[in-house]
């Protein structure tokens, strides 16, 4: 194949997969790349399954595109997160606060929970790891305080990530990008030109060709430009969510609380004005999720846990829910996006020859999620572990 | 090593530890330069490094310098240290990419502070702003391995270990479980211990010679297999850096330590004979040889299993990678930290050899692709073994992280292995593999801009070596020794 030097991307959104990716190229492309972003004309229902908490990477993310913690705060509902209560979790229904703080201390070079696992055996009520970290404290009292910088300061341990219903992120950004010079286009795709693994040419709804040197996809499971045969690999499982938003007047607490249920589990999540609920079930429990979650949701969605293998082939990469699905359980869902978009940034094609791009970005994506299904999986197994 | 490790660690609980050492077995005396992770190994023991630099005779190592890998008359420094620094967040050399693309020539080590210092003899501690120019680096040792051995001893003998003298000639194991129960040694005396940490060579006393555990030979991809190695005087200043040169079967290393510098030629006998690799050697010391030239053999690759059943595999008995970048004591400290963070009980858990097998693999894996880099990343094809190298398949994951970079001069990262990203642009750039593009976020910024950003690192590196007193001056000041008491004389 004659290289020819990139020139022309397309990304086509419909939610917050398809916007921080335009965002995050928009900051990061040279000028001598076009970049156009297609938003379809129906939003996704699915980026309810990116969470309500998002990890503390998440200041520089945003940072990196210029939206500073003032502006994520003050334009929209986000609020301060110290972590997560899980309660009445598995069969044994256990409870516990799991927080964002830096790594224990080492003491002669051995991890700390190695001590309390020595003390669990002779004093069972000395092996509880909250009571050291500062995190935990803080969000079992509902307060906060930025981290001082500091040594010999406490608090300097604690880490913060936040609080935020997707929409009004999505809006956050959707706003930001316009200011932008990138070019925006209302369609729908119509119909794909693929020759093997290359997308040639994409026809819009509303009459357009687009002909980009390299495609993105966060239009999700359901995009016309996914290759069919690739499959999408997962547990087997399908979950129902749903979601409403339930008004109040007083900002509300740096944890969200998780409960057990079961038919999943339901989280409710402090935003500034108000408290967002989420439910996720089995899709075979989805009528008695329903009936349990109050108010009546103001979104539904039903999808498939899972993940591509090769999210990048050809000249064409899929993000969002289109390459993986994951439970909305921790901050892993919007954590997995962000990374792969700093990874895409990292390897932005040079020509129109993108086969190391896509194989290490494959690589790295498979390696994240890997990493994050473990850690998911112990949600569910400890308990025959014990 | 592995007893000092154990004894520090272990100190304060109820475990027992018996070194048997043979003063009759000669240990192999290659492995004399060092990675800037043997501080931490001695730091964590708390082994003062002004003392540890007398006793052992050591110099400070800034880096390796190649000669002639790429193509004849090259030469660069492999240094321990960042080029440059980045700039929002990329790594500098896609900067130095995009200047040279554009006309903009400078040799990459103009960005390097230990480069610049180690090519001038000059050497300083980094300040403990370790972002700053001038502290922006690492170093390790040239040193005297067989009197840190001895240092060694000592420190593991004041911590309750138990020395004894003999060498094992026989075993027994465990008819159930085939677990080692207890070795016997020549004198008779039976030692029983719940583990056993086979330290014994090239030979693998327990590890081969009673588990049977098997080696995965390596000489398709790292063929040299004798070295003939010999002391010689030292000519010159104290120089903080090792020397590797390519020979025409192998390659030859030059160490400098305080007292005399040592010397060896590690080549392929297919290619050349031990009288022809030892007559090289020999003429091509810098000052008169102190010792005989000592024969070496070995067969480069690591053992299937490095913890099998109650036995821990550490040093050669484990694997032998030649010592082109100084790993040999690397993966010595990597065992016996593994070892520490999984050390088992009497049940010996699968898992704990699992992960113990799975980490050393992997970093076994990373270094025998880092040295064969040296081989491939080349244009010589002056001789028969130079051309070998040419025709090579490689290792698919050095292959891939080859065309990363040829392509946009990306590195693939991995979690587990010693040499970092710096490293391995050293070697690449330094034997003349460059790419063809870079990442295309650095053209963000105007040329101009970047020119003046790339000369002002550029200046500070220069002035900060200036700054930079000379190394046999620092080492003598700093060992509170007489600059005369460095001299070979």
């Amino acid at each position: 194949m004659t290289q020819s030097r990139l020139r022309t991307i397309a990304v086509f959104g419909n939610g917050l997969a398809g916007l921080l990716c335009a965002a995050k190229l928009v900051k990061v492309l040279p000028m001598h790349i076009e970049l156009t972003y297609v938003e379809a004309t129906t939003d996704s229902a699915t980026d309810i399954f990116f969470g309500t908490t998002a990890s503390p990477s998440t200041y520089d993310f945003f940072l990196a595109l210029d939206i500073t913690e003032p502006d994520l705060v003050q334009r929209t509902n986000t609020t301060f997160s110290l972590g997560t209560r899980y309660q009445d979790w598995g069969p044994e229904a256990r409870s516990w606060t799991q927080s964002f703080h830096r790594p224990l201390p080492l003491f002669n070079g051995v991890d700390f929970h190695h001590y309390l696992t020595r003390m669990k055996q002779s004093a069972a009520e000395l092996s509880d790891i909250e009571p050291y970290i500062m995190a935990v404290q803080a969000a079992e009292k509902s307060v906060f305080a930025h981290p001082p910088e500091g040594k010999n300061i406490p608090l300097k341990d604690v880490e913060y990530g936040y609080q935020f219903q997707p929409v009004a992120w999505r809006d956050l950004i959707s706003t930001q990008l316009r200011d932008t010079s990138i070019n925006w286009i209302k369609a729908d795709i119509e119909s794909v030109v693929r020759e093997n693994d290359t997308v040639r040419s994409v026809k819009l709804s509303n009459g357009q060709n687009l002909n980009p040197d390299f495609v993105i996809d966060g239009l999700g499971a359901d995009s016309k430009l996914r290759d069919k045969t690739q499959k999408f690999e997962g547990p087997g499982r399908t979950l129902g969510a749903m979601t409403s938003f339930i008004e109040g007047k007083q900002p509300g607490g740096v944890c969200r609380v998780l409960t057990g249920t079961d038919y999943g589990w339901q989280a409710d999540t402090p935003l500034q004005n108000g408290m967002h609920r989420l439910t996720v079930s089995t899709v075979e429990s989805v009528d008695e999720a329903l009936n349990r979650h109050t108010p009546s949701p103001d979104t539904r969605c039903e999808a498939e846990l899972g993940r591509l293998k090769n999210p990048w082939a050809g000249n064409c990469l899929t993000i969002g829910h289109g390459a993986g699905i994951f439970e909305p359980l921790t901050p892993a869902p919007i954590m997995l996006l962000q990374r792969d978009l700093d990874r895409l940034a990292e390897l932005i094609p040079v020509n129109n020859e993108m086969t190391v791009e896509a194989r290490e970005y494959n690589r790295r994506f498979n390696a994240d999620y890997e990493h994050a299904e473990l850690f998911a999986d112990a949600f569910f197994v400890t308990t025959a572990l014990m | 090593m592995t007893a000092a490790g154990l004894s520090n660690k272990f100190k304060d609980l109820d475990i027992a530890i018996q070194l048997v050492e043979s003063d009759a077995i000669g240990t192999v005396g290659v492995g004399e330069a060092t990675l800037p992770h043997i501080r931490f190994f001695n730091k964590t023991l708390g082994i003062d490094e002004q003392d540890f630099m007398r006793e052992t005779r050591a110099t400070f190592k800034l880096g390796i310098e190649f000669c002639d890998w790429g193509k004849l008359g090259d030469r660069y420094i492999h240094p321990f240290g960042d080029y440059g620094e980045p700039i929002d967040g990329i790594d500098f050399h896609h900067f130095w990419l995009r200047l040279l693309q554009n006309g903009h020539k400078s040799r990459l080590d103009d960005y390097s502070y230990p480069i610049l210092a180690a090519e001038s003899g000059k050497f300083q501690l980094p300040g403990p702003n370790s972002l700053e120019i001038g502290s922006n680096f690492g170093y390790a040792y040239q040193f005297d391995s067989g009197l840190y051995a001895k240092l060694l001893r000592r420190y593991s003998e004041s911590r309750g270990v138990i020395r004894t003298e003999g060498k094992a000639v026989n075993a027994t194991q465990n008819a159930e479980t085939g677990l080692v129960e207890t070795i016997e040694l020549e004198d008779g005396k039976v030692i029983e211990a719940d583990l056993f940490i086979d330290c014994s060579g090239f030979r693998g006393v327990l590890i081969e010679q009673l588990l049977k555990t098997g080696y995965e030979d390596w000489s398709q991809w790292l063929p040299c297999n004798r070295a003939v190695a010999v002391q010689c005087e030292t000519a010159g200043p104290s120089l903080p850096y090792t020397r590797a040169t390519a020979r025409d079967a192998g390659w030859q290393w030059r160490i400098p330590l305080q007292h005399r510098t040592g010397n060896g030629y590690v080549y392929w006998n297919k290619y050349i004979s031990d009288d022809e690799a030892t007559h090289q050697l020999m003429s091509t010391l810098e000052g008169p040889a102190i010792t005989e030239p000592k024969q070496l053999f070995f067969k480069t690759g690591k053992r299937r299993k490095l913890w099998n059943k109650n036995v821990v595999a550490i040093g050669l008995s484990g694997g032998f990678l030649e010592p082109l970048e100084s790993t040999s004591i690397h993966l010595i400290q990597e065992g016996i930290t593994a070892l520490i963070e999984l050390f088992p009980d009497t049940s010996f858990q699968p898992t704990d050899a699992d992960e113990y097998n799975r980490r050393m693999d992997l970093n076994f894996d990373r270094v025998r692709d880092f040295l064969l880099l040296h081989y491939v990343a080349t244009q010589r094809d002056d001789t028969q073994m130079w051309r070998y190298f040419r025709d090579m398949t490689l290792p698919e994951s050095l292959q891939e992280k080859i065309e990363a970079w040829n392509s946009r001069g990306y590195l693939l990262r991995y979690e587990q292995g010693v040499f970092l990203p710096p490293s391995w642009v050293a070697v690449m750039a330094g034997q003349n593999l460059m790419p063809k593009s870079y990442d295309l976020r650095v053209d963000q910024m105007e040329l101009s801009e970047l020119k003046t950003k790339t000369d002002a690192i550029k200046r500070d590196s220069f002035a900060a070596v200036d700054n930079t007193p000379d190394h046999g001056a620092f080492l003598a000041k700093y060992i509170d020794m007489h600059p005369a008491g460095i001299s070979t004389q």
